[in-house]
Parts: structure tokens; sequence; C-alpha cells
């Protein structure tokens, strides 16, 4: 069996070195050794959006049917799935789970990850998501690149990239080193930034940013067993906020798992893994950098998240295939706030107050292949959280609104999804999927305490009262699958009863000087979600192809208000001629206007958009060398999307070149 | 062979090394346990983590009279302990009749005295007598406190007095406030019951009024509070008003969100009627 796997593994690597050959504009190729249909096509998007080797993490993701951003700076967009984003979603890195370490939102863990970690994104919706943990919005999981066990003893790439709107640089190197049975992969990369000009000229300030990933791995595979350990850490620092009134000064992560794999370990069980992993985020934000300040203010946060988790699969019992995983994690945080006032004492609150949550979990999943053409897959997750406020000064603040319980507060979220794949002609497979879902509260929601939000100008208080928001969801897929044509249609409705919302409280003043108010999270009726993707990769010619992702969110609490941060019908097209060497693109980036908005959220219109850019690379065979040069919004048109903060305008024209070496 | 027997003595040399560490051992346990035991039995200090203020005789009595107090006096309302003890054989007198009679002689030569609280039992509480005195003004170039310390000696049936020297300090934060309204002069003090914290504290006001030359407890006023930041120009939610609750107190919580400096305003009111504000600065660290 090993060899089998070893073959497998050599297979994937020549795959690799292949796939990456023929496309200058494609970076490492993201195909597992198992690879499904709809994987293989999001693989093949997220491929071909992977064309700009600047690109971070978020221009990728940006790029995925479902998925959208929150655009609070240039750095550190928050990523939306349908709709839903922060607690409602999972975002796992490799199957672990990590938290950031800020109060504001400005540091999901994407970007904790730069596209040289990455392997794969794994995308799930809605309840479907459950896999990784109780969901109501769904599931992002970014795995992340392995050491490869390869023939060839050392191979990878270094770069170095430049870009006009932002003066920024960005330099990065990855390799893989392998012997027969054990291989070693690092990446390293860097980026600078500083205030970008916007369409038109004017340079957004305060949206500047400079970080450093490294990231190392080892494998180890003996017999059946494979050993692996990866540790990454990531420094970002001086990052601007420009629709914030404060800056990161620091952003740390700092990632370590181990994990161990046996093919098979009994005569049912095979593809056991168990993963042991710790991560930790500090996170600080300042207004040093910022003039007009009222008082000046300093605000850290730390989140570590330590955790395990094992899941296999049991061998096939007649038309049925079980597999399971079962995960634990502890989760801890802390976020402070101290504000120097121009005379008097120093103020100092815990925005988080000092809190645990743990979460044991289980999650049950049988594939039942009813026919050749029909395959329903049943799956079940329970997970029960115990959460903490630590005594102390947190805890003591918040008994000023709430009668805190002595001690921990349990409680349990229950997932079921039914998914059928069906297979209606050799061209078209039909997915269905239904289910249910709950999420808990997150810490923020339950704990946080005078929580600016600049958007609507409130300060945010949780709820240690609040229900676990529910969702009834359901959506339909349909794939087409041709010689020359992919596409994808879907269509999502979800119901979500207690959908937890900030509402105002009037009776309660603001902490921030000039906050209009404060909202208290609160479990609301209901909320309703509905929308769709279509996704189409056309193939014209043998040199040409063009794709084109467009989606769309609707979403309303239950008495018909729309709900904040909902992107309008999006669309990106892309065109691209491989002409030999020479790949050309030409793409389209457009957004209709959203008059559907949330003001007492702060939310205005948002007028519509289009936005052109052209990128073009070049492989040298010869040197193995690749250069990629792009402009972005040609026509330098002076924009933004509705789901940037406080409608700060987006780079103008900007001119990119990478250089590329493979080695 | 021999070396076998060697090894055989090593052997037991290492065994009875082991018993004896393991007797140590044993040995050490029970001895921590013996001495946890005792620790339980005996009973703690009960002037522990008080102040003591003034001492003497209260002669007729064949008392001794300590006064004790959770800091130096101050200008405002201050917990005081009476310990009382049997002048002759040094026993603690744990029950008796303790009357307070404060008294600030002015440099002018008039003389007054201020609001006092006298124990309620008879019986010491944990060999305590609890009072309280909310002194008027600090001692100082102003004029001088004495506290005279009646003592009805329960064991002997005997009445004596100390006379005893007392120094008043000046509060950073005034802590009492002494105001006339209409015809009636009011002597209200307020204070925090435990350490001031960020979060939820309980508030005690302290009210009463002059008639003649007594001080009786108010017990017909109402007071509205109300915390601020000066700094950030806010205040804080849910704090409680202070309700009357027995002999003049009246009991609230004030709520502080952060640390920093703190000015809590504290209305007085009488048929619904403001009849004074008032407002003190705390820092809470």
């Amino acid at each position: 069996m090993a060899k089998i796997l070893t073959v497998l593994l050599i297979l994937q690597s020549i795959l690799t070195f292949a796939q990456d050959k023929t496309d200058s504009i494609s970076t490492v190729m993201l195909s597992e050794v198992t690879v499904q249909s709809t994987r293989a096509e999001e693989d093949t998007l997220q491929n071909f959006f992977r064309a700009n080797r600047s690109a971070t993490l978020e221009d990728i993701l940006n790029r995925v049917p479902g998925v959208c951003l929150i655009r609070r700076s240039a750095y550190g967009q928050e990523p939306v799935l349908r709709g839903m984003s922060g607690g409602q979603i999972n975002v796992t890195i490799d199957g672990m789970k990590m938290f950031g370490a800020c109060t504001d939102k400005m540091d999901p863990v994407t970007i904790y990850i730069e596209p040289q970690n990455l392997k794969t994104m794994d995308v799930k919706f809605g309840s479907n998501g459950a896999i990784m943990g109780s969901t109501v919005g769904g599931t992002l999981d970014m795995k992340l690149a392995p050491p490869v066990l390869s023939p060839v003893l050392l191979y990878g790439k270094a770069g170095v990239g430049f870009q006009s709107a932002a003066s920024g640089m960005n330099a990065y190197s990855a390799f893989n080193l392998s012997g027969n049975r054990h291989a070693y992969n690092a990446s390293v990369s860097y980026r600078k930034a500083n205030d970008y000009r916007a369409g038109g000229g004017t340079i957004v300030e305060h949206s500047q940013y400079e970080k450093l990933n490294f990231a190392v791995g080892g494998k180890w595979a003996a017999g059946q067993d494979t050993l692996q350990a990866n540790m990454l850490w990531d420094n970002g620092w001086n990052i601007g906020f420009p629709a914030l009134p404060m800056d990161v000064g620091l952003a740390k992560a700092r990632m370590y798992a181990v994990s161990f794999q046996r093919y098979r370990c009994h005569q049912r069980l095979e593809n056991l893994q168990a993963k042991i992993y710790y991560n930790s985020v500090h996170h600080t934000m300042d207004d040093s950098q910022r003039e007009d300040v009222i008082m000046h203010m300093d605000m850290p946060g730390e989140s570590t998240t330590s955790g395990l988790y094992v899941e296999g699969k049991f061998q096939a019992a007649g038309k049925h295939t079980l597999s399971f995983r079962s995960d634990f994690y502890l989760n801890k945080v802390l976020a402070e706030m101290v504000m120097y006032p121009d005379d008097g004492p120093s103020m100092y609150m815990q925005t988080w107050p000092s809190s645990d949550r743990s979460v044991s979990g289980i999650y049950i999943q049988d594939n039942y292949r009813i026919s050749y053409v029909t395959r329903l897959t049943l799956s079940a997750r329970l997970d029960l959280a115990r959460t903490t406020i630590n005594p102390g000064l947190g805890r003591d603040q918040l008994e000023v609104f709430y009668d805190l319980p002595v001690g921990a507060s349990y409680e349990d979220a229950k997932s079921v999804n039914i998914n059928v794949r069906q297979l209606l002609s050799e061209q078209f497979i039909l997915d269905i999927h239904a289910g249910y879902g709950e999420r808990f509260p997150t810490l923020s929601e339950t704990y946080g305490y005078y929580l600016f939000n600049r958007y609507d100008g409130y300060d945010y208080i949780g709820n240690p009262n609040l229900n676990l928001e529910k969702s009834w969801s359901g959506d339909v897929t349909l794939n087409f699958y041709s010689d020359r044509i992919q596409a994808g249609l879907s269509g999502f409705y979800q119901y979500m009863p207690d959908y937890i919302f900030a509402q105002s409280a009037e009776d309660i003043s603001p902490m921030t000087p000039g906050a209009r108010g404060v909202k208290v999270y609160h479990n609301i009726s209901s909320a309703t979600l509905a929308g769709g993707e279509l996704s189409v990769l056309a193939r014209l010619t043998r040199t040409l192809q063009v794709i084109s992702v467009s989606k769309y969110t609707w979403g309303a609490d239950h008495s018909g208000w729309p709900l904040p941060l909902i992107a309008p019908l999006s669309n990106t097209t892309t065109l691209q001629l491989t002409q030999k060497q020479l790949t050309m693109q030409l793409e389209c980036e457009s957004g209709t206007a959203q008059r559907r908005v949330n003001e007492s959220f702060g939310e205005d219109e948002t007028p519509a958009y289009a936005v052109f850019n052209a990128r073009l690379g070049y492989n040298f065979q010869s040197t193995r060398m690749t250069l990629n040069a792009g402009f972005e919004n040609i026509f330098d048109k002076a924009y933004y999307t509705h789901m940037d903060w406080g409608n700060v305008l987006r780079p103008g024209r900007n001119f990119l070149l990478t250089l590329e070496l493979k080695f | 062979m021999k070396t076998a027997n060697v090894f055989m003595a090593e052997l037991c040399l290492n065994y009875n090394h082991m018993k004896n560490s393991i007797k140590n051992i044993v040995i050490t346990a029970l001895a921590m346990i013996a001495l946890a035991c005792s620790d339980t039995e005996v009973t703690p200090d009960p002037t522990q983590g008080l102040v003591k203020i003034s001492d003497g005789y209260a002669l007729g009595a064949e008392a001794k009279v300590e006064v004790w107090a959770k800091e130096e006096l101050f200008a405002g309302y201050n917990e005081l302990y009476i310990v009382l003890y049997d002048s002759a054989n040094g026993d603690q007198i744990t029950e008796s009749h303790v009357h307070l009679y404060p008294e600030m002689t002015m440099m002018s030569g008039m003389s007054h005295s201020c609001p006092v609280e006298d124990p309620i039992n008879e019986e010491a509480n944990n060999s305590l007598f609890p009072a309280g005195v909310m002194f008027s003004m600090p001692s100082g170039d102003m004029g001088y406190w004495k506290l005279n310390v009646r003592v009805h000696n329960h064991h002997n049936g005997k009445t004596g007095s100390a006379d005893l020297d007392v120094s008043v300090a000046n509060p950073v934060t005034p802590r009492m406030r002494s105001f006339v309204s209409g015809e009636e002069k009011f002597y209200v003090g307020y204070r925090f019951t435990g350490e001031v914290k960020v979060g939820v504290n309980p508030f005690d006001v302290i009210a009463f009024r002059k008639q003649g030359d007594y001080y009786t407890p108010a017990e017909d006023l109402a007071f509205r509070i109300a915390p601020e930041m000066p700094s950030m120009d806010h205040g804080s939610p849910n704090n409680v008003d202070p309700v009357h609750t027995d002999r003049g107190h009246y009991l609230g919580k004030v709520n502080f969100t952060m640390t920093g400096l703190w000015r809590v305003h504290l209305d007085v009111l009488q048929d619904n009627e403001l009849i004074q504000e008032m407002s003190f600065d705390t820092t809470i660290e």
C-alpha cells in the first residue's frame, strides 16, 4: 500500500510539474490525488485566477464563486460566504481552528496565509460546512502546501514583483527538498506597499502595509505511516486601515502542527489522520500615526487556539461508506484598550474580557451510493461548547450589564445535512443539498465590550444570553461538462431563525468619543438569504479561453429590512489567450449598484462599476524564467464596491511586474 | 560469587536507603498534616487588617479601651471598632455597653460634636464592638478632636470612660459634606463598602440631620447617582440609586466601566426636590 501511496505522490508531483510548464500564467497546480469533479472545477478557477503572481490570497478568494470580501484596507480583508462572515463561517487552516485577535475584525485568519503557503482552498456553503465545526454559513478550509516526496532532490522558485499604485514590491521563494522517505519544504514571502493611489489620482492615506511570511514543513514516511510537521510564522506591521480610526502596529501569527497519517490501520479503517496543533495571534492596534485624534489609544489583542482532531474513513460496506471526524479545540482570547487623556491617569479596559471557549465535536458522514447515477450523502455533527469568562477586571466590568453565571456555561450545537448527487446525463450533474445547522455566538458577540464600529458609529456590547443562531438551508447546483464548456449554476435559500444582530440600546451612553450610541447583540426572530452563482469556463478555440463568474446574494431580516454588507450582483469575466510561451488575459470586474442598504448600519447606496485589467505572461523556457506583467484598472476608474468600508476608493491604474525563476 | 555478594549488599543498601526515604516522606507528610490542622485551630486576630487609632483606660470600668479603624481617621464617615480588655488581667471584655462622644474643640474655644453610630449590640462581634463616626471636619489649625468612649462593663457592672486624642485627616477627595436646606442642617457621608474596582461597586450613603445639639439619622432623603468620566465625556450604565436601608444608611451601586479618573455625581433629594448637588472624584486603578 505504501508503494501505491508513494507512486501517487510521485505522480502528483510530476503532474504538478507538467501542468506548471504548460501554462505560464499559473503557479503551482492545486490538484489533489483524489479529485472530485467539483473540486476540479474549483481548482481550475483558483489556478486561473492565480495568474497574477503578486496576487494576495484575497485576490484569489475574491474570484471564487460565492465568496466576497469585506474590505477595510488594502490588506486584511474578511471573507464572506454567500452573505455570511465572521462567526457564521468556519475559516480553517488545514482543518485547524484559528481565530483572529482583533476586536474590529482587522485580522481574519486568511491574512496570515500567503499564496506560497497554499495548496488548495475548499469552500462549502451553509450548514454543509459542518465537517470543520458547527456552522450556519459554511467553511473555508485553506490547505497548506505539504512537503512533497519527489524523485527530484530539490526544486523551487523565487520571484520578485513590483506594483505602481502603491509603489509596492513583493519577493518570494519556495523550495522542496526530497529524499526517499522524507521531504522538507520552506517558503518565504515579503510584501511592502505604501499608500496607494486611487482611481482619479487621490492618495488613500493610511493604506500602507508591510509583511513577512515564513513557513517550513517536514514529512517522514515509513510503511503505511506518514508523520508531518508544519510551522508558519507571519508578521505584518505598519498596516494602515483607511476605513478605520486606527492602524495596526503589529499582527503576528504563529502556527505549529504535527500530524500522523496511517493509510490502513485496520481491516475496516483507512486514511486515519490525527493532528495536534497550536496557534497564536497577537495583534496591536494604535492611532499613533493619526492626526486630529481626540485621545490616543492602544488596543492589543491576543488569541491562542490549541486543538486536535482525528479523522478517518471506514471501508465501504456494501453501498455505504462511513467517514468520521472528531475534534477538540480551546480558544483563549484577551483584548485590551488603553487610552491616554491629556491630563489625568490612563484608562484601561478589556474589550474582549479574558475568556476561554473549548469545543468538542463529532462529525459522521455516510456516503450512500444508491446507484451508478445517484449518490446520497448524509452527515451530522454535534458540538459541545464550554465557555468561561475568567475572574478579573474583564468579568467585573461586564457585570455592570449582566448577572454572569459562576463558572462555565455549556451549549450544544447540532447540524444535519443531506446531499444528493444525480448524474442526469453524461453532461449534466445535479447536486441538491438541504440542511440544518447551528452556530455558537462568538466570544465577541458574547462578551465584547464597547467595540467601536466605524461603519455605523456605534459601540458594540456583547450579550452572554444569546441563543444559538440557526439555519435551514437548501441549494441546488447544476453542473454541465463538455469538451469545450464547463459550467455551474447554483441557487440557494437560507432561512435563519435567531439571527444574531446588534440593535441600538438607547439607555446606554457610548464610550468612544464621538460615537453615535451603543448597540447590543440580540437574536432577531429571523433573517433570510438567497442568491446564486453562475460560472462558465469555455474553450473558444485551442488557444482562447473565457472564464466568467457571477454571484448574487439577497438578504433581509424578518421585517424585510436589507441585511448589511451584502454584495450586489457582481461578475468577473476573463478572456485568456495562450500562444506557446505567451499568455494574455483581458479581464473585466464589474458590479451592479446596491440599493438595498441597511441605513442603521451606516450603509449608503453604492453605484455600479466596471474595471478592466490586462495581464501578460511569458515563459523564457531556456532560462526557466517567467515574466508577468499586469495593467489593472486600465481606465483609472475611481470606484469602490458595496463591501468596501467607508466607501474608501480602490486602487487606480496599477502597473504590475513580476519576474519568477524556477530551479 | 564475591561479585554477586557485593551486588546483593549494594541492593540491600539501596533498599535500606529507599526505606529511609519513604519513612522521611511519611514523617514529613504527617508533620505537614499536623501543622495544617493546628493552623486551623488558631483563631485569627480580630483586628487583623485594621489600624490602631488610639488606646486608653476607662478607669471606672476597669477596662482598657482600644480604638481600631480600617484606615487612619479622616473627615467623613469612619467605621470604628472598639476592643475592650479587663485592665487587671488583660482578658477581653465581650459584653458591654459602649457609647462614643467625639468632640471638636475649636481654637475659638467653642466646641461641637458630630454624627455617631454607637455599637448596636452589647455583645461583641468577634471581640469587636463596631461603631461609626462621621467626623465633620479635619483636625488641624482649626481645632482638635477628642473621642470619649464610655464603657458600661457588663463583666463587673461598672461604668467609666476614656478620653482619647484622635487625629482626623483631611482627605484628598472630600468624603462627606454638610449643608443647610431650609431650616435643617444635613451631614452626608459616602463610601464604597468594598475595594473600589472596575465593575459594580456597592455604595453606601450615610445621612444625618442636626437637631439642636443632637445628630439623628436622616431617613427621609432620596439620592440620585451618576458617575462620569470627565476626560471621556461619558458615564456608565445601570447604576443603582441609593435606597434607605437602616439608620440613615442608603445602599446603591456605582458602576465603573474602565480604569481612570471618575467623577461621581450625587444629588440629594427631599420630598422629590433637589436640595443639594455633590460630586467627588475617584481614580480606579
